[in-house]
């Protein structure tokens, strides 16, 4: 399963995606709007995790254009600062879950293997 | 005394005690000095123009009784006086008319004399005896009682004045009688040119009769005296007969007068006085001035007991309005004096929330790092079996990842905090709003010993509400009946689906109860009964506030001693109205 790891805090990307490797997919962080949906554009991924804020394009504006683009992909979205609001919106548009940070890598895998469908810890 | 007391506080105004207050240092002016000088001013006000025409009054009617009593005495004096004046008048006129009808040879014969005296006594009434006396004073004819023909009476005062004016009346006198009486004396002259007097004795009856005649009150009197003030009808407080009287003799006067003097006992009287022309007499009318005044005292103290009547109660009503408006600045400076504060706790509030917000925030990314780094050595561990064997260095692991996760928590309710000031309408399980709110009080319950009861049947449909208004709705009654509550009571919350529209939330405790007086008054705001803990009295009232704006309803019963329950009634569909 390919999973690209969206966030501008180079430390949680990094770590977030060796931690999905040592779990046995092919994760690769990126550290910003720009260079995931060029990423997305020249690879094939399965599954997104994306962070909300970010300091080119907005990660709701990212989440849409993945959407448009690449419909079957499963986002999760993973963000420190996002009100419950946010969460509705990325629910509406297509995300698959939406989680605060901090938050157990447990539950970033169940959602994005479809175990637990619509998880939502925010409301 | 306990009733005075009570009396007292019923009086006493609230800001009595102001000093007290913890507002005292914003207090902008002196309640209890504006209370006085209200009091004082709206008294002097009313109750002055009072005791003016109190006074006025007053001495208006004494002013027209004294001058209805002056004009009434020197009337009846006057009249009193001409009656005395008219009888004198009267018998010297009937002897001069028999000295100019009579012979003087018939006045000589003693039967004539007597017929003449018979015709007077019977024509005038009043005589007692006639006498002819001759220029050298011998008394040559007598008919009367007594046999006095042949007296002289030429060295005798009265003849000689007689003689000189031609008519006399002499002063009254006890004479051979031993009878009050008077004389009379005409002067008439023969054809020789000799003179002869013609002199009667008049009985005082008569006199005493027009005197005690005069209709007069009680401890007035009235008599006739002589000039030296010897008096010549009894009296009835003045002396007896021929005694002195006691009272100063007025001056003369043409006229019928009234004076003012003292008598012996010290009272001050009013003395109407009248000289009777061609007589020695003065008559006089005594009337005390205490009896004149009579009227006046009474009407004086009759209106002095109103004086005081309308004095008393206006200084109720003046008491009472005072009071009750300076109780209202009071009240009003106390509420904005409260509204100040609330604002300010508001906004302190608000600055506090967005602080929380911001620091939450700001930490959830460092959080992040801390737990996918953890969670990345943790992985590491278990990877390698050198580490995986040693129990001591995942639990180290997972003291940090659970403490992340603590921190998580943390930060998630101050932004849900913060989220409070952004209403908005959305499906929401009452369930889990209540969880919510009993959660922040579960330390609070476990300390206190205090079992907390849900009860949400499965039914209750899911409501569109505003999350946060709910909350706080909640909050505030959770709060108050944990204030209301002691250790071991029991707060149930109970939610139950009403109708189709609505559905009720029962949060009931069984503290120590609202007071039915205040149960009406517990919505309004700034009602507190933590007022001197620092309660605004607000927290009801917007929680009044927020159910109404929520297109519910909340009422409160509540038993001294048994518990309070506030019921809060919602509608189960908001969608489509907007919060205010």
């Amino acid at each position: 399963m390919r999973i690209l790891v969206v966030d501008d805090e180079k430390k949680i990307s990094d770590v977030l995606a060796h931690r999905l490797v040592l779990r046995g997919f092919v994760a690769i962080p990126v550290y910003d709007g720009t260079s995931a949906l060029f990423r997305l554009k020249r690879e094939t991924f399965d599954g997104v995790i994306l962070d909300l804020r970010m300091p080119d394009i907005d990660g709701i504006d990212v989440l849409k254009r993945i959407k448009e683009g690449f419909p079957d992909i499963r986002v999760v979205i993973l963000s420190g600062h996002a009100n419950d609001l946010d969460f509705k919106t990325c629910l509406e548009i297509g995300a698959i879950a939406c989680f605060h940070k901090p938050v157990n890598i447990l539950e970033i895998i169940k959602a994005l293997e479809g175990e637990q469908a619509q998880k939502n810890d925010g409301i | 005394m306990m009733e005075f007391k009570d009396i007292v506080t019923r009086f006493k105004p609230k800001f009595w005690h102001t000093e007290t207050s913890p507002f005292n240092s914003q207090i902008l002016f002196n309640y209890r000095r504006f209370w006085l000088l209200s009091i004082f001013l709206r008294f002097t006000i009313s109750v002055a123009p009072m005791l003016i025409f109190l006074i006025m009054n007053l001495s208006l009617a004494r002013t027209a009784l004294q001058n209805e009593n002056y004009l009434r005495t020197v009337r009846l004096t006057s009249n009193a006086r001409r009656t005395i004046a008219y009888f004198l008048e009267e018998r010297l006129d009937a002897l001069k008319f028999i000295i100019q009808e009579t012979e003087f040879q018939r006045l000589k014969d003693p039967v004539g004399l007597f017929s003449i005296l018979q015709n007077l006594k019977m024509g005038f009434g009043g005589f007692v005896d006639v006498g002819l006396i001759n220029d050298s004073g011998l008394q040559i004819n007598y008919a009367g009682p007594f046999d006095l023909a042949g007296r002289n009476y030429r060295d005798q005062k009265w003849f000689r004045e007689c003689y000189e004016t031609g008519t006399y009346i002499s002063d009254v006198f006890l004479g051979y009688r031993r009878l009050p009486h008077l004389i009379a004396a005409v002067k008439g002259s023969i054809q020789d040119g000799s003179y002869y007097l013609l002199r009667a004795t008049l009985d005082i009856t008569k006199f005493t009769q027009i005197v005690s005649s005069l209709e007069l009150s009680e401890k007035s009197d009235a008599f006739l005296c002589n000039r030296e003030g010897l008096l010549q009808t009894p009296s009835k407080y003045y002396g007896g007969i021929f005694e002195r009287i006691d009272l100063p003799i007025p001056e003369y006067s043409p006229h019928s007068e009234v004076a003012e003097a003292i008598d012996r006992a010290g009272n001050p009287v009013s003395i109407g006085y009248a000289y009777i022309e061609k007589s020695p007499y003065i008559l006089m009318l005594v009337k005390r001035n205490q009896e004149i005044m009579k009227g006046w005292y009474s009407l004086r103290k009759e209106m002095i007991w109103l004086f005081w009547g309308c004095t008393v109660v206006t200084l109720i009503v003046v008491l009472s309005i005072s009071t009750f408006m300076v109780n209202k600045i009071y009240h009003a400076d106390q509420t904005r004096l409260s509204a100040m504060d609330r604002l300010e706790g508001t906004s302190r509030l608000a600055s506090i929330g967005r602080l929380a917000a911001g620091v939450a925030h700001e930490i959830n990314n460092p959080l992040a790092v801390i737990n996918e780094n953890a969670g990345l050595i943790k992985d590491l561990f278990i990877l390698k079996k050198e580490y995986k064997e040693d129990p001591q260095l995942l639990e180290l692991i997972d003291t940090i990842l659970e403490s992340v996760e603590r921190s998580g928590e943390i930060t998630r309710e101050l932004l849900g905090f913060a989220r409070h000031f952004e209403p908005k309408i959305q499906p929401l399980q009452l369930h889990k709003v209540i969880k919510e709110v009993v959660s922040f009080y579960k330390k609070e319950a476990l300390y206190r010993n205090i079992r907390i009861n849900i009860d949400v049947p499965e039914d209750i449909p899911v409501i569109h509400s505003d999350h946060g208004s709910l909350q706080q709705i909640f909050l505030s009654l959770v709060n108050n009946a944990f204030q209301a509550m002691k250790g071991g009571c029991q707060l149930d919350v109970i939610a139950a689906k009403q109708d189709e529209k609505y559905v009720t939330v029962s949060i009931r405790d069984n503290g120590c109860g609202i007071p039915e007086d205040e149960q009406k008054k517990i919505f309004e705001p700034f009602y507190s009964t933590k007022s001197t803990k620092g309660g605004t009295g607000l927290g009801l009232s917007i929680t009044y506030g927020l159910v109404q704006k929520l297109n519910g309803d909340i009422s409160v019963h509540s038993k001294i001693g048994e518990g309070t329950t506030f019921t809060v009634r919602l509608p189960i569909n908001l969608e489509g109205v907007t919060p205010k």
